[in-house]
């Protein structure tokens, strides 16, 4: 090596250094310190469905979180930066691109509270597509909507009818010449869209994944339907993307506000931000931004139905953000023919142990892709599923609040009262709110406590017919009702069941349930 | 007799796998330490792998009275691939495969006996070398989700593949239209094939200061030792 090529390599070396240095810019939230001087008409800024469901709920047209940034601050931070991406209402926030010495003269700045990266990397909830199309999967399209009892809503010709459902997703290409989809456009039923990371209406291209999460919540060709709210309204926002994958969370939070104005009810996002930037420590409900803004929506009467992410026999193993919001639906997956955790599903808790999954759906369904009928794998489908259930839960009782909307389908769901971390309470039944009991018998098992032994004695020894029927799932909590550890055990031909009482320590308890019934013992009932 | 003795097998197989079959258990999860494991693992993993840059220098040790280097001019750049495996919260072992281009640029002075007595415009030598080093790594504060602040320190060894000597004089006197002569002998009999030494790093994030001691002489058959000591500024390629 020469002279003059150790000099170009040393120039090479100096320019990396200045450019990583100096003169690198990076996204950040500019969090404000006030909202001082703006002002706010309800009824000119929101649609009428977001002032109805304001009303119908109970939550005030006026709230301070929805009052516009002041427009003097955005004009100073939009004069010191080189880019702004969105300014956000609830974050009272910019996101704007910025070199550190930017940053270091904003700080500066009264009105300015803090600065706060924007971290680099998401992660959309998203399995690889299968094309085929054969026997076996028409059983799976069967079973989608079967297993919660989808087709009482049907019969009952409940369809989502007047409910606005807005999803975020990454693209929706080829949406107008699916034929699943040729209700919805005949019908105009699209309401409005808009690509977030593009800055234009058109959301019709990019990645299919969204065009598959719509089918699951709508889709229909003829009389079989890929999804339960064949008569919702939708607001399709393009929140994720390929390559600018560093501001895709203000995207969402962008779309959120979004979805707010134009007067959604239910959210559907089958997305979800996990180790790029997070530790698990992190899955809090507090630490993303994306969580921050799923509450405050929740609290505004929105209900947010997100995948929980498809890291389950994965290291990350735990729920991706926003699915650990409080106040949301957080959805899991599990297999149709066995109705057992699907082990791609992400698990919970929270890192603050909240109970999530809060329900299930089937993770394998039929859905469309761009050219064809196709069979899907993930959490992402599950959602959507759910988001469909809720539509028609909503038609059905439409003085109800989106926190009594989940409430309701946590009850209505199979293994309710009984939860664990991979399961929630279980598969939502549309029969629950049309007042059917559950139909497996109460008083399945006894208990019986023989030489300091624990054993449940079963009634129906011969009966394990249906799938789940001969499921016996079981978790260990403790005082704070924190779930240990839990497990199912599938029986067969047996009448009776030994506990595992070297399991259960002082305060702590086991919750056994089979066939509808949960029954508590403790340690003391030894 | 013999397919009694069959059926009778086949009768203990069924009778001793029926209480297994009654009780399968087809999941069990444990959350206790779900998140306490994972403190193993975050955004600043992906980073544990990645390319590096760097820019050293040789350090002149006056004591040497055969060989001097001038300053500044010996230098190295380098370059590789770095990894690390976490042990600990606080404890990684980690190793990299470089390659270094290095010149000692040896001071001319009345006195020096290397490589011989003769006084030159300039004078060095070169080598091409690829490598490895093994490293533990100690990590301070928080990581957080970057590299955080460190302390590594190793051992390397390398295998010279190719040595230069470059000596470049001006002979106006012989040649008027060479002011310059620059005479490069290469592949040097003189010089060793391998080098190996300990060093140290502290880093922060992607920077760090790196410096070693050589422990292998780089020069055969010689009592003349080229100054063990090297600085290296480093850049690592991640973000």
């Amino acid at each position: 090596m020469n002279c003059t090529q150790k000099c170009y390599f040393s120039l090479l070396f100096i320019t990396l250094l200045f450019s990583e240095s100096i003169f690198s810019q990076e996204w950040n939230w500019i969090y404000y310190a006030d909202k001082t001087g703006s002002s706010f008409n309800p009824t000119e800024y929101f649609d009428i469905k977001a002032i109805e469901r304001r009303i119908n709920t109970g939550i005030s047209l006026i709230d301070s979180s929805d009052f516009p940034i002041n427009e003097q601050y955005i004009k100073i931070i939009t004069e010191n930066t080189d880019s702004s991406l969105y300014h956000s209402r609830w974050l009272n926030a910019s996101a704007v691109l910025i070199t550190k010495a930017q940053a270091d003269y904003l700080k500066t700045l009264p009105f300015v509270k803090k600065i706060a990266p924007i971290a680099v990397f998401a992660n959309p909830c998203q399995n690889e597509y299968d094309t085929t199309l054969s026997a076996i999967d028409k059983s799976i399209l069967n079973k989608q909507l079967n297993n919660m009892e989808g087709s009482i809503f049907s019969s009952g010709q409940i369809c989502g009818t007047g409910i606005r459902i807005a999803i975020f997703d990454t693209g929706f290409p080829f949406l107008n010449d699916i034929p699943v989809f040729e209700h919805l456009v005949k019908n105009k039923r699209i309401i409005k869209t808009y690509d977030f990371a593009k800055n234009k209406e058109l959301v019709y291209d990019f990645n299919p994944h969204g065009t598959s999460v719509l089918s699951c919540i709508t889709g229909k060709i003829g009389s079989i339907r890929l999804g339960l709210a064949t008569d919702a309204e939708f607001l399709l926002a393009r929140t994720e993307t390929n390559r600018e994958i560093a501001q895709e969370e203000v995207y969402w939070v962008a779309a959120l506000e979004w979805a707010d104005k134009n007067g959604a009810q239910i959210v559907n996002s089958s997305l979800g931000y996990t180790y790029h930037r997070y530790f698990p420590e992190e899955m809090d409900g507090k630490t993303s931004v994306v969580a921050q803004a799923a509450q405050i929506a929740a609290r505004k009467g929105i209900l947010i139905v997100n995948s929980m992410g498809n890291d389950g026999n994965n290291e990350w193993k735990v729920l991706a953000t926003p699915a650990d919001a409080d106040s949301i639906l957080s959805v899991g997956a599990v297999e149709a023919a066995s109705m057992l955790h699907s082990n791609f599903s992400s698990f919970g808790p929270t890192a603050d142990f909240r109970l999530k999954p809060n329900i299930v759906a089937n993770g394998k369904v039929v859905a469309a892709g761009t050219k064809s009928l196709q069979t899907l794998s993930g959490t992402s489908f599950a959602a959507p599923l759910i988001t469909g259930f809720a539509a028609c839960v909503w038609q059905l009782f439409p003085h109800y609040s989106n926190m009594d909307i989940i409430n309701e389908i946590q009850k209505s769901a199979s293994l309710y009262p009984y939860f664990d971390y991979a399961h929630g309470y279980g598969i939502p039944k549309a029969g629950y709110f049309f007042g059917e009991k559950n139909p497996h018998p109460k008083e399945s098992f006894q208990i019986e406590i023989q030489d300091q032994k624990i054993y449940l004695i079963f009634s129906s020894t011969q009966n394990f017919k249906g799938i789940g029927s001969n499921y016996l799932y079981f978790h260990l909590a403790d005082e704070n009702n924190k779930i240990i550890e839990y497990w199912v055990v599938e029986l067969e031909n047996t009448s009776q069941y030994q506990l595992p009482i070297e399991k259960i320590d002082d305060n702590q308890n086991i919750r056994v349930f089979f066939r509808g019934t949960m029954k508590t013992i403790n340690k003391i009932d030894l | 007799m013999k397919s009694i003795k069959h059926i009778s097998i086949v009768l203990a197989v069924m009778l001793f796998s029926a209480p297994i079959r009654a009780q399968k258990i087809v999941i069990n999860e444990k959350t206790g330490s779900l998140f306490e494991q994972k403190n193993d693992f975050g955004p600043a993993q992906k980073r544990f792998k990645h390319l590096y840059l760097g820019y050293g220098l040789m350090l002149d040790n006056p004591n040497f009275q055969n060989i001097r280097l001038e300053a500044w001019r010996s230098n190295s750049i380098t370059t590789g691939w770095r990894t690390q495996y976490k042990i600990w919260k606080f404890y990684s072992l980690g190793t990299d495969l470089f390659y270094n281009y290095s010149d000692f640029a040896i001071k001319q002075y009345d006195g020096k006996t290397f490589p011989d007595l003769e006084i030159h415009q300039k004078e060095k030598l070169s080598f091409h070398n690829a490598g490895t080093e093994i490293y533990q790594r100690i990590t301070f504060f928080k990581r957080g989700k970057l590299m955080g602040t460190f302390l590594d320190a190793g051992i390397y060894g390398s295998y010279v593949f190719l040595s230069k000597y470059t000596e470049k004089d001006k002979f106006d006197e012989y040649n008027n239209n060479a002011k310059i002569r620059v005479i490069t002998y290469r592949r040097l009999n003189y010089t060793e094939n391998y080098q190996y030494g300990v060093h140290a790093r502290l880093g922060f994030n992607k920077w760090a200061i790196a410096s070693g001691y050589r422990l292998s002489n780089l020069l055969k058959n010689t009592n003349v030792c080229l100054p063990p000591i090297w600085f290296e500024l480093q850049l690592g390629l991640h973000k």
